[in-house]
Formats: C-alpha cells, sequence, structure tokens
C-alpha cells in the first residue's frame, strides 16, 4: 500500500484529496457535532487555568507558562483527539454497516482516516484562529528549529491518538457492548495525556510511567515542545518514542483487524 | 464460465444458552456450541450474462450463499470461483468487478444528497471522469431519478433510496452483481419499476446477476433460470420453463354442465377431483389436457370450460413444503 510509482503517487494523493473534500461537508452538515465537541475542549481547561491562579513556580513552572499550557491544550485537544472508535464500534461493527465497506475496493482504515481528518482540521483551524487572537498569552520557543520539529510532532501525534482509537474500535469484534471500554478509555486519557494538568506536575513515579505509555505522545508533548520547555535531546527522545508506538499500535491494529475480519464473517452479518 | 462454485458447505457455530440468570452463568462457565449447516454441499455454474433467480424460504442458505460469492463469509469447504478470482482474498481487482446490493442495508450517506455518495464511489473504485459521468447519466435516465439526487439522502422515500443504492452499486459497471432483496418493503409500483430496470440493465450491459428475492413474481419476470434452495441443499436448478413440467405433471379441468352427467362416464376421461351437480374438476396428463377438453365438448353437455393454467408460485410451495417434510 505504501509502495507507490511516482506518477501513480500523484494520482493517488489528488484521488485521496478528492475524497478528503467530499468528507469536509460532513462538517457543515453535523454543525453540532462539530460545535459540541468545540465546547467541551474548551471548559476543563478554563477551569484548570482559575484553579492555578496565583500560583507562582510549580515545578519550575511560572503561571504564564501554566496559563499557556492549557490555551493550547485547548486547540491541541481539539485537533489531536479523534473520536471515531464510537462509529467503528457501534454503527460499522455492531450494526453491521461494515459489510458494506468489505466489497469496497478501499481500505476501512483510509476511509475512516479520511472522515476523521476534516474534522481534526476543521476544528484545529478554528483553535489556531483563537490562538491568534490571545498570542500575547502564549510562550512559545522562539528556535525555528524546535518549532518545525513540534509540527512533525503534531502530525505525528494526530496519527498516534488516530490509530490508537481504531484499535479501541476494533475492540467491538469481541465485546458486545463497548461503552464501558470507551469510559475506560476516556479516563485513561484524561490521567495520561495531560489534560489534567501538566504531566510534569505528577509525582516522580507517576510521571515516569506516563512517558512510558503512549498516551502522552498523544498530546502533551507536542504542548511542551511548540512552549520550548525540551532540549533537543528531550525532543528526539519524545519524537522517537512516537515513531515507536506508531509502529507498534499498526502492528496491532492489523493483527486485530485480521482475526477480527474472520469472526465477523464468521457469524455472516 | 463466470462463477463456479463446487460442493460449498458453510457451517456456523452457534451458542446456546438455557434460559434465565442460572443459564447465564453456567454458559459463562462452559459454552455450549451447535453447528448449524447453512449450506449443505452446494455446486453450480452461472455463464456470462445470466439472470438467476434464488429463491428458498427464510433461512434456507441464500444469503449465505450469495456472501461466499462476494467474499463477506468464508466457506467451511468447497471451492468458490467468481471471475476467476477466490471472492475471501477480497483483492481488489476482484472487488472493482462485483456490486452487491442488500436490500435490508444502505451504503449510502445518510446526511447528504446521494450524489456525493456517487462521488465518493467515483473515488473508491477510480473511475475515469468521462466513464463516471456517461454511467450516471445512463442509470439515471434508466431509473428516472435525476430530480431526487441532489435532496439528503435521509429525506428520501424507501423506493427512491433503493433506487439510489442500485445507482451506488452499479456505477463502476460491475461484472457480476448480487442483489439480496432487493425489492423488500416496496410498493408494488414500485418493484415493478425496479424490475424493469434490473432487466433493462442485464441487457445492456450482458451483467450476470444473482437475484434472491421472496417475491416470485421478481423471479418470474425476471430470471430464466432459477435455482431452488432449502435447508442449505439445492432442490431445483434449470429453466424457470421446466419447473412446471417437472413438478405439475397433472393439469386441472373444471367443466360446468348444462344437466348432470354420469360418474362413469366421466371417470374414463381423467381422474376426478370432485363432482357435485353440474360442476366437476377433473385432473388429467398435462400432454393430455387438450385432448381431453375436446372429447369434454364433443360428447358432453358443457356450458362452461376451464383449463387452470399452472400456477408457479403455487408448484413452488408444492416443491418447499414436499422438501420441509422429508
Amino acid at each position: 500500500m505504501f509502495l507507490l510509482s511516482l506518477p501513480s503517487l500523484s494520482a493517488t494523493c489528488m484521488r485521496y484529496f478528492r475524497m478528503f473534500a467530499l468528507h469536509m461537508q460532513d462538517i457543515f452538515e453535523q454543525r453540532g457535532r462539530t460545535f459540541v465537541w468545540l465546547l467541551i475542549s474548551c471548559i476543563a481547561p478554563l477551569i484548570m487555568i482559575l484553579f492555578w491562579r496565583g500560583a507562582k513556580g510549580v515545578n519550575g513552572w511560572s503561571f504564564e507558562e501554566i496559563l499557556s499550557y492549557y490555551l493550547l491544550l485547548i486547540v491541541f485537544r481539539a485537533m489531536l483527539i479523534s473520536h471515531n472508535e464510537e462509529r467503528v464500534a457501534v454503527t460499522d461493527i455492531q450494526e453491521g454497516q461494515l459489510t458494506a465497506y468489505l466489497v469496497k475496493p478501499f481500505s476501512y482504515f483510509w476511509l475512516v482516516f479520511f472522515q476523521e481528518l476534516p474534522y481534526r482540521l476543521f476544528q484545529g483551524g478554528i483553535g489556531i484562529l483563537f490562538l491568534v487572537l490571545c498570542f500575547q498569552l502564549l510562550r512559545i520557543t522562539s528556535s525555528v528549529e524546535l518549532f518545525m520539529l513540534s509540527v512533525v510532532s503534531i502530525i505525528l501525534s494526530f496519527f498516534l491518538g488516530f490509530i490508537f482509537k481504531m484499535i479501541i474500535g476494533l475492540c467491538a469484534f469481541w465485546m458486545t457492548d463497548s461503552r464501558g471500554l470507551f469510559e475506560v478509555v476516556d479516563v485513561t486519557l484524561v490521567i495520561f495525556t495531560g489534560l489534567l494538568m501538566p504531566l510534569a506536575f505528577y509525582p516522580q513515579w507517576l510521571e515516569s510511567v506516563s512517558y512510558f505509555l503512549p498516551f502522552a505522545y498523544m498530546l502533551y508533548f507536542p504542548i511542551v515542545m511548540v512552549q520550548g520547555q525540551l532540549d533537543y535531546v528531550e525532543v528526539f527522545k519524545a519524537l522517537s518514542m512516537q515513531l515507536f508506538w506508531i509502529g507498534l499500535l499498526v502492528l496491532v491494529y492489523r493483527l486485530m483487524w485480521r482475526s477480527g475480519i474472520r469472526k465477523y464473517t464468521a457469524v455472516g452479518q | 464460465m463466470v462463477i463456479h462454485v463446487s460442493h460449498l458447505e458453510r457451517v456456523y457455530k452457534i451458542h446456546q444458552k438455557e434460559p434465565g440468570f442460572a443459564g447465564s452463568i453456567k454458559s459463562f462457565f462452559s459454552r455450549k456450541y451447535t453447528d448449524a449447516r447453512a449450506v449443505d454441499d452446494i455446486s453450480f455454474d452461472i455463464e456470462k450474462g445470466e439472470l438467476i433467480g434464488f429463491i428458498g424460504p427464510n433461512g434456507a442458505g441464500k444469503t449465505t450463499t450469495l456472501k461466499c460469492l462476494s467474499g463477506l463469509l468464508y466457506p467451511t469447504s468447497g471451492t468458490v470461483d467468481v471471475l476467476g478470482h477466490t471472492p475471501f482474498d477480497r483483492k481488489n481487482e476482484f472487488l472493482k468487478q462485483i456490486g452487491l446490493v442488500m436490500g435490508q442495508k444502505n451504503q449510502l450517506w445518510w446526511d447528504l444528497p446521494a450524489i456525493d455518495s456517487f462521488l465518493l464511489n467515483k473515488e473508491i473504485y477510480e473511475i475515469p471522469d468521462a466513464t463516471y459521468k456517461k454511467t450516471l447519466d445512463e442509470l439515471v435516465s434508466l431509473l428516472d431519478v435525476s430530480e431526487i439526487l441532489t435532496v439528503q439522502v435521509r429525506k428520501l422515500s424507501l423506493g427512491q433510496r433503493m433506487k439510489c443504492e442500485l445507482i451506488a452499486a452499479l456505477l463502476h459497471k460491475p461484472k457480476v452483481i448480487f442483489l439480496d432483496e432487493p425489492t423488500i418493503g416496496l410498493d408494488v409500483v414500485m418493484q415493478q419499476k425496479l424490475r424493469d430496470f434490473i432487466k433493462a440493465y442485464n441487457k445492456q450491459y450482458e451483467a450476470t446477476i444473482l437475484l434472491t428475492s421472496h417475491y416470485m413474481k421478481d423471479v418470474e419476470q425476471l430470471c430464466e433460470r432459477i435455482i431452488m434452495i432449502d435447508h442449505g441443499k439445492i432442490l431445483y436448478d434449470g429453466k424457470l420453463a421446466n419447473i412446471v413440467k417437472e413438478y405439475a405433471a397433472k393439469k386441472a379441468i373444471s367443466v360446468i354442465f348444462t344437466k348432470p352427467v354420469s360418474r362413469e362416464k366421466l371417470t374414463k376421461l381423467g381422474e376426478i377431483v370432485s363432482l357435485e351437480e353440474t360442476k366437476a374438476v377433473l385432473s388429467v396428463p398435462r400432454a393430455k389436457s387438450n385432448l381431453v377438453a375436446s372429447r369434454l365438448l364433443d360428447s358432453f353437455p358443457v356450458e362452461d370450460i376451464t383449463i387452470e393454467e399452472t400456477n408457479i408460485e403455487e408448484i413452488i410451495r408444492d416443491v418447499f413444503a414436499k422438501s420441509s417434510k422429508s
């Protein structure tokens, strides 16, 4: 799938772009969903800003840095955390819509990807507008190189988060009700992606645990990278952890897809 | 040969649970499975351009067979070959040549007009612009749906949606088409329109079409050849016209006489099904029905005579009834 000759590569890119553009319409058709998620992204961080107000030097972070962290968090969460798991699990696998995709000559993974991408770009776009408005409050790295590297990290985070949510969705092959799992996932994300507070504020052991898990690389690291709080060594360490997790999760996804499809088709939905 | 199926078998494992909470606990620890043989040693071949009807009662194995043919199910044993491919590999070259429409499932985008789903399929199937435009125009005029293409799919009626589903499934001009109950839930007029379309499409594009349906009308009007299955086995595979010869060896003649006639005289002509006063029904071998009718007219005071045309639906019901008894 990834090995393509050059002329067919450009044709393929155009084809993907047109598919993406078609799905862009979803956003406008489903304004409700789009704006609810935008609102949800805002609420918790705003309250956390109130909570930390007046704090001076927490774990070496100034209040300005904390404020900037939460503002960036609002935008990065809207941009990077995908919400495709429910659709994969409920509509496609449990209700059997997947059947229609299985007879199509196109990978299911990428089809869902092109449906999810517009939401993330749109919400991210609005978020970046919002960031421009409160530019004064942001602490962003002054190094062009580090900034470029954080852009790379942002893109990798999006992939990582998307693949993770696809895997959660595929669990529906083996579960009749995935709502419980979704709850667990949400709580896990709140704790380990830095949604609650910067992971650096955690006790040492919890911080180390969270750096070991994939979740920190879906949201936390891009933020602190943009804020210029990591040196080159830490940046490269984070980037390689992202690549490592993407590789591992792709492998897990493939294995789950292969055996899940066997199970799904075995019952003949 | 487009489709070759030999000794196809498909067994489902069905999980059994005893009733109630105790049953749940028990099945949590040890699950009991029984085998259900949905398709049991089926073989048939289909040539290019054939329009074949799969008929059989609920749970006969029609849909299972279609799913094995379209790659949605892997067979328990036996071989399936469609257009030179093994369907369950689900290779892109194979999937690009088939189309599947299931009356009870939809593939159209719910919140957008059908035309957007068509555009997405254009990309998925990599249909060139010119071909896309031409095929779409043809299908739209065949189905007469030009006005509803830009209406949100959720606002369409069931019949309109079915037409759009068909277009979505046919845009890439599949060589083999599987239609699973395409007319389910539609009114009589719409059913007829879809039938006309399927027939026209089959002629125009020389596509091989396999169709399952509960409605005998669908099959009677569309298919020359039918495959009847029940309990996973083929009961009959052949021309629809021949089934009448094979299964309805006799014809019924009802006569109304001007005055009562004697039973003995009548018995010589055929088996008497009923005789009361001036009304009689005779059962005679198919081939002799005309002869018997003319003898009746010659030697009896006949007021009215009808040779009952054999009703295919009845014959088929008979065949299935016999198969479920045996």
